[in-house]
């Protein structure tokens, strides 16, 4: 009976007998190693070359492609800047970095999966720029990732694999009340969107406005209700936990009725929303979460819009939340 | 008994139809389906409409329910409208201009109507200015999509649909011989002239639009025989991989950046076909994530 207590503690489903030929659980040196094939892979317009399993899903832009379309025929080499998010228990990894497409600099967000050694999914978000500013080069200027990100969290400070997931819930549910949980942030949480530091940053210029909502921190700025416009977010996907470094990677789709014009943002009177926001869309957004103490450290994201009501193919249920 | 079942068929009753039920939908009635579906919009009242239970609406190839999507932004009607009318096939597409939470854009509609009801709604709105204020600048439609086309000088829709499919055939091959181009022949891509004086199987010859690879599906969805004009959705396929061509007489052409990268692109296109050529294709188009498809196209298997 304490064996059994033991087998379901450690995640042994019951069912066919696990032979000693099964592989070993992918770690993070190993789940590392997937991404940097599949980037050797791309370079080489060749997915054929890796580990497959017999039936593999590749999205691009919430696209389900054939594997060696899209972005498979135009890669010319890497970039600079590579993360990995690394989660041994649900054999996936995420990852943010850039490559050259056609010589342009791409930015890329991934997510694989890995079952018995081989690859079953391959998720990417591309944003190929295109508009005043390339995030990937913006990404490229920031350096190497922030040390948050990759450093080990002492096993006395880490939370749970849920205390993680609820941890960055916190975020989404915040923007759409368009109040944050002041607890949910720690004091020094910042945010990184395609490159662009989002808070904390008076640098940044907010035309038309007599403040600055850039300025502000993490709570502060949801709480001013300039991320009203976006009345939904979901699905919100949390496939990766890397809870040695105590972040969570996923995927989550902010939607946009394009209906709420302005709002009253409190202390700065009526907020005129960007004409961005007043016609319908969805932005796919690979997000990154540092979690502090059972806070927000850290956020970093790769986003991209796309058409109102394109669902995600990896989320089986209607992106209408019930 | 026999002149009055062939002046009901005459009519285009069709027989087992009851009592009060609706006659073919002709040139006006189909107009007026839209003209409908759009003061509706602009209402946000989708329940006006008369349509089937099994109502199927698209917009920019993302399928959504009545209601959603510029169902809740549509904020007043624009001043550019193009009508295409099929009444033996029921379907009527439209090019027209609209305001967007006052801003202005462009959409092109498409409706299916049976019995009276509109089975199917497909759209693709064009937002930013350009488009809207491009065609709003024109004033009105080319007169030559407009003019009813005398019975002799029609070709049958069989043959204007494959006229008309030629022209993708000859983007496809980057060879303007293989379509029939009127030597007048000018095209419009969302408002704007994209054809040069040399006409646009010269163009073509150059192979500067060798990039787009694949054109598919291709659905001829609205033929208008009167008018001798063809409507459809043609999705254009562009791998990303032609970075540059070798232009006959030209030498090395680089494709735009823009050309580049994976994408697609839905265009809403129509051809009016004159003497058995084509002589103008009038064109609105988004751009979409690379491998969208329609959604009135079956999935692969």
């Amino acid at each position: 009976m304490r064996l059994v207590a033991f087998a379901l503690a450690a995640g042994v489903a019951f069912g066919p007998p696990q032979t000693s030929a099964q592989p070993d659980t992918c770690d993070r040196a190993c789940l590392e190693g997937f991404v940097n094939q599949y980037l050797d892979a791309l370079v080489a317009h060749n997915p054929f070359g890796m580990p497959l399993a017999r039936k593999v899903k590749f999205s691009e832009n919430d696209v389900v492609l054939d594997l060696g379309d899209g972005v498979w025929n135009t890669i010319t080499g890497m970039g600079t800047y590579k993360l990995y998010v690394s989660d041994p228990q649900s054999g996936q990894v995420g990852f943010f970095g850039t490559m050259r497409e056609n010589s342009t600099p791409i930015a890329l967000a991934a997510r694989l999966k890995i079952e018995n050694r081989k690859i079953t999914e391959i998720e990417t978000v591309i944003n190929r720029g295109g508009g005043a500013n390339n995030p990937a080069q913006l990404v490229e200027q920031t350096g190497q990732p922030d040390a948050v990100f990759i450093e080990t969290v002492p096993a006395g400070e880490r939370v749970s694999h849920d205390a993680l997931i609820a941890a960055a819930n916190k975020y989404f549910d915040s923007i759409e009340h368009g109040s944050a949980d002041a607890g949910a942030f720690d004091k020094d949480c910042n945010r990184v969107e395609n490159g662009a530091r989002m808070t904390n940053n008076p640098s940044r210029p907010a035309a038309g406005l007599t403040w600055n909502p850039w300025a502000l921190g993490c709570a502060e700025q949801i709480n001013t209700k300039i991320f009203n416009s976006y009345q939904r977010i979901y699905p919100r996907r949390f496939p990766v936990v890397d809870e040695e470094r105590q972040l969570v990677f996923g995927f989550f789709m902010y939607q946009q009725a394009g209906d709420i014009l302005s709002v009253e943002s409190p202390g700065h009177g009526t907020y005129k929303m960007p004409d961005s926001a007043s016609t319908p869309g969805f932005t796919e957004s690979a997000q990154l979460f540092r979690i502090k103490g059972g806070k927000i450290r850290k956020i970093e994201s790769l986003t991209l819009g796309i058409p109102y009501g394109m669902p995600n193919p990896f989320f089986k249920d209607d992106w209408r939340r019930p | 008994m026999k002149q009055f079942l062939v002046a009901l068929l005459a009519a285009g009753f069709a027989l087992g139809q009851g009592r009060g039920a609706p006659g073919p939908c002709d040139r006006a009635c189909l107009e007026g389906f839209i003209n409908s579906y759009l003061e509706a919009i602009v209402a946000h009242d989708a329940k006006r409409l008369q349509v089937t239970p099994d109502v199927r609406f698209t917009e920019d190839d993302i399928e959504l329910k009545l209601g959603e999507g510029l169902w809740k932004t549509a904020s007043g009607l624009g001043t550019y409208k193009l009508y295409f009318a099929d009444p033996p096939a029921g379907q009527v597409a439209f090019y027209g201009t609209i305001r967007e939470n006052t801003r202005p854009a462009a959409i092109v509609l498409r409706l299916k109507v049976e019995n009276r009801r509109i089975s199917e709604a497909e759209s693709i709105v064009i937002r930013g200015p350009g488009t809207a204020n491009n065609l709003e600048k024109a004033g009105s439609p080319d007169p030559i999509l407009l003019e009813t086309v005398p019975l002799a000088e029609r070709l049958p829709r069989t043959e204007l649909v494959a006229k008309s499919n030629l022209y993708f055939e000859a983007i496809e091959q980057g060879n303007g011989q293989v379509a029939p181009f009127d030597p007048n022949c000018e095209r419009f891509e969302n408002g704007t002239r994209t054809t040069p004086k040399e006409g646009c199987s010269a163009q073509l010859d150059t192979k500067i639009f060798d990039y787009i690879q694949k054109i598919a599906p291709r659905r001829f969805l609205v033929v208008d025989e009167e008018r001798q004009v063809v409507f459809g959705f043609f999705m254009f396929n562009h791998p990303g991989d032609i970075t540059w061509v070798n232009s006959p007489g030209q030498g090395r052409h680089d494709m735009p950046g823009a050309a580049k990268r994976p994408f697609n692109v839905d265009v809403a296109e129509a051809f009016r076909i004159k003497n058995g050529m084509i002589r103008k294709v009038e064109a609105l188009m988004t751009s979409l994530p690379y491998g969208v498809t329609s959604p009135f196209v079956p999935e692969k298997p």
